[in-house]
């Protein structure tokens, strides 16, 4: 799955430690999904939509692998 | 998304702290000497037999007050709680990225603690295979520890504030 947190995150300017602490997470786990070595539960995915104001398929997409 | 079963972050310096006392006293015991009031207890044992100290079982094992060597079960003590202080407390941003983490390293830690076992088990023999069995009570702990920490560590080292 991929995610274009990081251009959302460029559009209004913060950096990773503000969004993880606008959303109560640590920065780690930013770092984690923005790099694709974590894919987040149902619930970060939506606060982290909610937060760009945007909805779920806005900043995450399927790849042709989580098809198969 | 809550892990459940840990402890409150603040356990974790306490666990440091009983795991300092419990080195430190293991290495006076070995240093200095015993500590006398720990080294020939009076203790209500809940189950003794005497068994391979006594040269005549007791006829009654249960509930008897005896004189024990109870410094081996202080610093035992310490150190599983201590270990489990550290290993279990909560983080200030515990998150489900840092659970699954916790759960991995857990995982990893488990068979690492059972690989050096079954190594022990074909290597060592006679009674040195107790303190096989003695350490063994918490290299699993221990383990968990190190892998844990160590893999936050490298996350907290990688670009602090990326844009």
């Amino acid at each position: 799955m991929k995610n274009n947190i990081r251009v959302e995150r460029a559009i209004l300017d913060i950096t990773q430690e503000e969004l993880a602490r606008k959303i109560n997470v640590s920065r780690q786990t930013i770092h984690a999904i923005e790099n694709g070595k974590y894919i987040p539960s149902t619930l970060l995915a939506f606060k982290i939509a909610h937060f760009f104001n945007k909805t779920i398929e806005n900043i995450f997409f399927l790849e042709e692998s989580d098809l198969g | 998304m809550k892990t459940k079963f840990l402890l409150p972050p603040k356990f974790k310096n306490f666990g440091w702290i009983l795991l300092g006392i419990s080195i430190f006293l293991s290495i006076w015991i070995n240093v200095i000497g015993d500590i006398p009031f720990l080294a020939d207890a009076k203790i209500l044992c809940i189950y003794y037999s005497g068994f391979p100290l006594e040269p005549h079982p007791t006829s009654n094992p249960f509930f008897q007050v005896h004189r024990t060597n109870l410094q081996l079960d202080i610093i035992g003590i310490l150190a599983i709680v201590g270990c489990l202080f550290v290993a279990f407390s909560r983080l200030k941003t515990e998150d489900e990225y840092i659970s699954k983490i916790r759960l991995e390293s857990l995982v990893w830690a488990t068979y690492v603690n059972f690989i050096l076992l079954i190594v022990a088990i074909i290597a060592i023999y006679g009674l040195d295979f107790l303190d096989v069995m003695l350490y063994n009570m918490i290299t699993i702990l221990i383990l968990f520890i190190i892998r844990f920490h160590f893999v936050i560590y490298r996350l907290k080292k990688v670009k602090e504030n990326e844009k």
